[in-house]
């Protein structure tokens, strides 16, 4: 019974639960007990569902107690009583921690403002969504924009154009084009306001449901297609296995009720009747398709890089410009692409080879405690040298260190930059001022568990002329601190992801960085704000492959 | 120990043939008990886990008989060739409880804990979904959601498999 449903796959589901969870009726018993004694298929089925239930109740019960041992003596002697007495109580406090948390989730309005866990505690959150975000074609977003990976809650999308694929954890896949209004229910059940989608149901996944203001899709383990307009009036398409419909929940009168079989259409307005129309497959974007067009386009934006990128190396206001570009894996040399090039390109220690924001592009990955690229930074002496800009790409993967080392110049000499991530991940520009006193510029917490994992765009600007120092996520600038006081700002030996030569005194000697890293830049003027924007904007990885992992909420405050 | 081992599939065969957990424990004990003194009867390097159902079988009818009076016992004719296609199975079936360890790790952490603490609690899920406040009726759905989705997961991973 692979791929042709048996035809009373759901009555029998529904009978078979009952039954395993002794809450059927004698009615539905009888039932039961006709469908298996008539059809093998059902047996089967009853036979894996009973099956999974038996191993269910073997993994509850070592899941909530240190059962082995009694499980073995309970064979010859009699068990139950205490033991079992015991663990039901214990069971029952799980259990309401477990539906306590459930139901929160089916109540929760819209989680993407959801509290951050403190940014200490480095355990990810558990993952309240209902579904996945597995592709982003050109979406123009109404609502916050979101990768691809990021994991959806209950509430609502909306976008105004491009495609998008989401995998519902019941199993059901939805391509949906914009413009699109679409609200996630359940793990199994949406509302399409409006938008075209294309959804593949598998046999677990039966039963999955799309409210339309016009009719009530009921799936029965198919592929089907539906385009509701604007106006609510909507097409049904059933590309295979068959579909039910139903009168909207709130219209009961409107009396559509009927299973629509594969190969038909039916186009149901917002007023008057019904009608059938012809069938068009070839209407509705497939997921193969949508991943053709994320290569696409996700090629289109690592070209639209490049050339931003060969524009850089010309900027005259940089020093130094690593793009992890014509990378082979043998290569240990991290080629420097200005003009003077040869005495500028660092030399990686460890390291590997890996890609980055795109396929095809390059980026360097730290991992173990050695790894590391070295460089000159170069600040000339004279001209005094006011204002730095700090730029990269990287994707953090975890910040285990006090300090996690983006660009640090050796030792603490006066004057040195150290730019790193603290632990509660706040972006922070250290200098010391003297050999006793030092200055810290520290960012609120903006890399939290849900940012991990995801490329980001980080920069910092020294601005010695308008004295201040400003932290920039993505673009976005999360906070500007005046210059405590001025230094002149010196160069010398530096390393990428890591720390050369701790000051003998330092508290924290291990900073290395966990992740990847894929451009690294240094200006030896202020960027402002929109120059950073700009540099970000054609720089996001987009719909990249699942380079993300969580992105549920916007990094502010 | 040959019978612990055997334990969780012989378990699943008497789940399979009976309405309730409770029912389940009962007869396992008493299978556990005429297995061991059996013991001697069985021949070396024949199927351990056909010979066991057959014990259980035999069990179960027993424990069937004293209840044939109560509600949701399957009919004696239906009840036989569930036994019978069950006790030719037990292979694949087998297969399949092994393919659940990694669904489960695929499992959303709350499906899991919902899981564990269903089933370790047995028989009251009612009471406490109830005295939670919540209709037990969302929960079993809930529950019948992930059990099929495992279900699903098992069938794609031993495809992988190749089995």
């Amino acid at each position: 019974m692979k791929n042709e449903p048996f035809e009373h796959q759901e009555q029998l589901a529904r009978l078979v639960a009952a039954h395993c969870d002794e809450t059927i009726t004698d009615e539905e018993f009888a039932q039961l007990e006709q469908l298996l004694q008539a059809h093998p298929e059902a047996r089967a089925f009853y036979r894996r569902y009973l099956n999974l239930d038996a191993s269910l109740s073997d993994f509850g019960r070592t899941e909530t107690s240190g059962w082995s041992g009694q499980e073995q003596a309970k064979m010859v002697t009699p068990p139950q009583s205490q033991a079992r007495s015991l663990w039901a109580l214990a069971a029952g406090v799980v259990l309401l921690l477990a539906l306590g948390i459930w139901w929160s989730q089916q109540q929760a309005p819209r989680v993407i403002t959801q509290n951050p866990a403190p940014a200490e505690d480095q355990a990810k959150p558990a993952d309240p969504g209902v579904a996945l975000l597995t592709q982003v074609v050109d979406v123009e977003w109404i609502d916050e924009p979101m990768v691809t990976g990021a994991s959806l809650p209950l509430g609502r999308l909306q976008f105004a154009s491009g495609l998008m694929q989401i995998e519902f954890f019941s199993g059901a896949i939805v391509v949906l084009e914009g413009p699109a209004d679409f609200e996630l229910k359940s793990e199994n059940h949406a509302v399409c306001r409006q938008g075209k989608l294309r959804a593949m149901v598998p046999p677990e996944a039966v039963g999955f449901t799309i409210d339309a203001p016009t009719v009530k899709l009921v799936d029965l383990g198919t592929e089907f297609g539906m385009d509701v307009a604007k106006d609510g009036a909507a097409e049904v398409h059933v590309f295979d296995g068959k579909v039910e419909l139903h009168s909207p929940e709130d219209q009961p009168q409107m009396g559509i009720e009927r299973e629509l079989l594969a190969g038909s259409a039916v186009r149901i307005p917002s007023k008057g009747k019904p009608e059938a129309i012809e069938s068009m497959p070839d209407d509705f974007a497939s997921n193969a398709q949508l991943e053709k067009k994320s290569v696409l386009a996700s090629n289109k934006r690592y070209a639209a890089w490049r050339k931003v990128s060969e524009r850089l190396k010309a900027d005259p206001r940089i020093r130094h410009y690593y793009n992890f570009e014509d990378a082979d894996s043998w290569a240990r040399k991290l080629r420097s692409h200005l003009p003077k090039a040869s005495k500028q390109d660092g030399a990686i220690v460890g390291c590997q080879w890996t890609e980055g924001r795109w396929p095809g592009k390059g980026a360097l990955e730290f991992k173990r405690s050695g790894d590391r690229v070295r460089f000159t930074l170069r600040i000339p002496k004279e001209p005094a040298v006011h204002s730095l800009t700090l730029m990269t790409w990287v994707r953090v993967d975890s910040l285990d260190q006090r300090f996690n080392a983006l660009m640090l110049t050796d030792g603490s000499a006066p004057g040195k930059p150290h730019w790193q991530i603290t632990k509660k991940g706040a972006l922070e520009l250290g200098l010391r001022l003297s050999s006793r006193e030092s200055t810290v510029y520290t960012s609120a917490p903006i890399l939290r568990p849900g940012t991990l994992g995801r490329w980001v765009h980080l920069a910092t600007v020294y601005d010695g002329t308008g004295r201040t120092v400003t932290h920039y996520l993505n673009g976005r600038q999360v906070s500007s601190h005046p210059l405590t006081s001025t230094i002149k700002l010196r160069g010398g030996q530096a390393q990428l992801g890591n720390w050369g030569r701790p000051h003998k005194t330092d508290k924290y000697p291990a900073r290395k960085f966990n992740g990847l890293m894929d451009e690294f830049a240094i200006f030896s003027e202020a960027l402002d704000e929109s120059e950073i924007k700009k540099i970000h904007r054609v720089g996001r990885p987009q719909s990249a492959r699942m380079t993300a992992k969580v992105n549920r909420k916007k990094t502010t405050d | 120990m040959l019978f612990t081992h055997e334990e969780p599939a012989l378990r699943a065969f008497v789940r399979s043939l009976l309405p309730g957990w409770h029912d389940v424990d009962e007869v396992m004990q008493q299978t556990g008990i005429v297995i061991w003194n059996k013991f001697d009867q069985y021949e070396e390097g024949t199927n351990f886990m056909r010979w066991a159902c057959v014990i259980a079988r035999f069990e179960v009818l027993k424990y069937r008989r004293s209840k044939a009076r109560e509600r949701l016992v399957f009919r004696e004719d239906l009840w036989e060739l569930l036994a019978e296609e069950a006790t030719d199975s037990a292979e694949v079936l087998q297969k399949e409880r092994e393919a659940l360890d990694e669904c489960m790790q695929k499992l959303p952490d709350t499906d899991r804990a919902l899981v564990g603490a269903a089933y370790a609690h047995g028989t009251s899920i009612k009471e406490v979904a109830e005295s939670a406040g919540h209709s037990a009726t969302a929960f079993y759905k809930k529950l019948h959601r992930i059990r099929l989705g495992l279900l699903g997961c098992i069938q794609r991973q031993l495809v992988k498999e190749g089995t």
